[in-house]
């Protein structure tokens, strides 16, 4: 019997025009279920079955994209998991966060723990080996680390993960949407959405709380503060000084700069 | 009768500026030197201990989720702090800080009692062992509020804390109204207002920071069933990546050539022996020498990384504004006189091509 794979995909806005596209992570998503070997791969959306982003993810290969017709303001991960208990896939992925995220990526999390999945967070690649999971998880700074598990499992997929491959015209246009209705669940957390306003950056923000002169040094320790300058030094001696730099600040190690770094979690 | 008014002392006026809260340039007339209007007393700087804070009954309890980095725990911790003092004053809780590993100076920083759990087995997923840690602390220590400060590990923790509970979490809450908490979403474009809820990640500025108090930082202990816990994900250990590999956007070291680089393999192999990600400006992405996607500046990546070396870039401010927010940068520059070394924490001014040559050669030989 071949994997079963359901991507989850949500309608993505481009960040800048806000022009509805396929959503980055969950473009990610598809992109590796559909280089699984072997793979029976399917994508999964709840929402408004005429969405223009819905399209994108057809054009990426699939012949078809399951839409559960649910209204706005009603709870999609209700439906999402009443479909997915009944369907039972080898693996889910999801993107890490959807592009215009209300929950900020707690969805699949809900979804894990009605299916009593496990979820590997995430992935940049992944590999299926018999019936377990293995994936490069992208952790701050650009490390990474292995995560194993047995399946079934939900896996969410990370920004850091590859670009997804183009979207192909006629396969976006051939492509067919299968909506189907289901029964209306509702959202219960009451909300209030405004514009987000404008925050300072955390680096510029100096503290309220300070007292002037505290202030003063902490902008002066921000800002106006001219480095080292070195000049006249003969090409060798300026490298040293650099590497010097590097050494004593902590960015690279002395002794193999290549050597994996202690991982404590 | 009679007297003029004394004349302004502008120098003093100046003088007596400082900056406000966004870095302007503020004046505050109660602070200016005589002559302008009567000087407000300041109270001595205290250089006694800072008063403790006790609490011994408490009426509820605030759990914080630390993670070990100061930063992000500080913002957590303070966040706490504001939801045991404010939000539900006066009744009088208590902020339980709660981490893997003992952490130092808790008492200053604003925890009323510590709780350590017990860390993840060898070889098990560390975020996953420490959500059901959690969500059976909670059972024997039932907490109004776990908060977390909102960084990727800790989200992840906090996601899975929230579906044990069956409750949403909030991500991102970067202030506290009442009640309710604001956080943003839809891509940043949109503030969500909603009942603080149980689980909850908060960026820094959410609340103001601990100070000038100490807390008593309590031991306390749960008796945590160990066998109860099954870790199913299995972490196999990190992995090194070629740094080359990793996006400009992630990438800690970057080293970045511009127009003056003409040393393409000695900048190469200096990449390859830091283990720094290569990067440039659009004129060596325009021509070739690196690829699109290694632009730095307005229109390629901006980027975040600890450190940035910047090998004969001018510093034309498109380019700067992609390195906003590195911790560090290293300039090497022919002309004195180039923008970027105003922005350098190091400027070495020489040959840029001659320097990466003899960097390459010692790193060759070490
Ligand atoms: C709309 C717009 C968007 C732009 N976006 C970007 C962007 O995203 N990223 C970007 O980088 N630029 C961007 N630019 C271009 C930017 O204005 C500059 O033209 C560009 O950054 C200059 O690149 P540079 O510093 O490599 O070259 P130059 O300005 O030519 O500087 C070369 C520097 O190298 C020094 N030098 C020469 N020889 C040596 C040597 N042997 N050793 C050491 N130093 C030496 C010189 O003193 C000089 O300072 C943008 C411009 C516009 C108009
Ligand atoms: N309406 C939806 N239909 C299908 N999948 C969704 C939907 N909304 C979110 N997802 C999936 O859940 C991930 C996280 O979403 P969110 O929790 O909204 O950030 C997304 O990247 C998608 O993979």
């Amino acid at each position: 019997m071949s994997l079963r794979v359901v991507t989850l995909v949500s309608e993505g806005f481009h960040p800048e025009t806000q022009r509805p596209r396929r959503a980055d992570c969950d473009a990610r998503a598809l992109d590796m279920a559909l280089q699984l070997p072997g793979a029976r791969v399917s994508a999964l959306h709840a929402g408004d079955p005429a969405s223009p982003a819905l399209r994108d993810y057809l054009g990426m290969g699939l012949t078809d994209l399951t839409v559960l017709e649910v209204a706005r303001e009603c709870d999609v991960g209700a439906a999402l998991i009443d479909y997915l208990a009944n369907e039972k896939p080898d693996v889910i992925l999801a993107g890490q966060q959807a592009d215009q995220s209300e929950t900020g990526g707690f969805l699949p999390y809900k979804i894990a723990q009605e299916l009593r999945y496990l979820l590997l967070p995430m992935a940049c690649s992944m590999q299926i080996d018999g019936d377990a999971v293995e994936i490069l998880q992208a952790r701050p700074k650009g490390k990474r680390r292995r995560l194993k598990a047995a399946l079934p499992a939900v896996i969410t997929v990370s920004p850091a993960a590859p670009a997804p491959r183009q979207v192909a015209f006629a396969k976006q246009r051939r492509g067919h949407i299968d909506a189907k209705k289901v029964s209306a669940h509702d959202q219960s957390a009451p909300l209030t959405i405004a514009p987000a306003k404008r925050r300072p950056k955390g680096a510029r923000r100096v503290d309220a709380d300070l007292s002037p002169e505290e202030r003063l040094k902490a902008v002066a320790e921000m800002a106006g503060k001219q480095g080292e300058v070195l000049s006249g030094l003969s090409p060798e001696d300026a490298a040293d000084k650099l590497l010097t730099y590097l050494t004593s600040n902590g960015f690279i190690t002395p002794t193999s700069p290549q050597a994996t770094e202690k991982d404590n979690h | 009768m009679g007297q003029t008014r004394p004349r302004r002392k502008v120098h003093a006026r100046r003088a007596a500026m400082f900056p406000g809260p966004t870095g302007r340039l503020r004046y505050d007339p109660r602070r200016a030197p005589n002559g302008m209007l009567k000087q407000a007393r300041r109270a001595p700087t205290p250089t006694l201990q800072a008063p403790l804070y006790v609490v011994e009954n408490p009426k509820f309890y605030i759990l914080c989720v630390l993670e070990g980095d100061t930063a992000g725990d500080n913002t957590a911790l303070s966040a706490a702090r504001a939801l045991a003092d404010v939000t539900y004053a006066p009744a009088k809780g208590a902020v339980v800080s709660v981490a893997a590993t003992p952490i130092d100076a808790l008492d200053n920083r604003g925890a009323d009692r510590t709780l350590t759990l017990a860390r993840a087995p060898a070889g098990a997923f560390a975020a996953e062992h420490m959500a059901t840690s959690l969500t059976v602390a909670l059972h024997s220590l039932p907490a109004r509020h776990v908060v977390f400060s909102d960084t990727s590990t800790m989200r992840d923790v906090a996601a899975r804390v929230a579906a044990q509970l069956g409750e949403r979490p909030a991500f991102g809450v970067h202030a506290f109204d009442g009640d309710r908490c604001i956080r943003s979403g839809f891509g940043s474009t949109k503030d969500i207002k909603a009942t603080i809820p149980t689980v909850l990640s908060v960026d820094d500025g959410a609340a103001k920071p601990v100070r000038g108090q100490r807390f008593e930082a309590r031991c306390i202990a749960i008796d945590l069933p160990s066998q109860n816990m099954p870790s199913c994900i299995m972490d196999l250990g990190a992995e090194a990546v070629p740094a080359n590999h990793v996006a400009l956007e992630e990438a800690p070291l970057i080293l970045a050539a511009g127009a003056g680089i003409d040393a393409w393999d000695a900048f190469a192999d200096v990449a390859e022996h830091l283990n720094a990600t290569q990067a440039g400006s659009r004129v060596v992405c325009d021509n070739g020498s690196l690829p699109r996607d290694r632009q730095v500046g307005a229109s390629g990546r901006l980027v975040t990384a600890d450190c940035y070396i910047a090998l004969g870039i001018s510093g034309a401010l498109q380019h700067l504004q992609g390195i906003e927010d590195c911790g560090r940068v290293i300039a090497v520059n022919t002309d004195p006189a180039a923008p970027i070394l105003k922005r350098a924490d190091l400027a070495i001014i020489g040959d840029a091509n001659a320097i990466l040559k003899a960097a390459a050669h010692k790193l060759e030989e070490a």
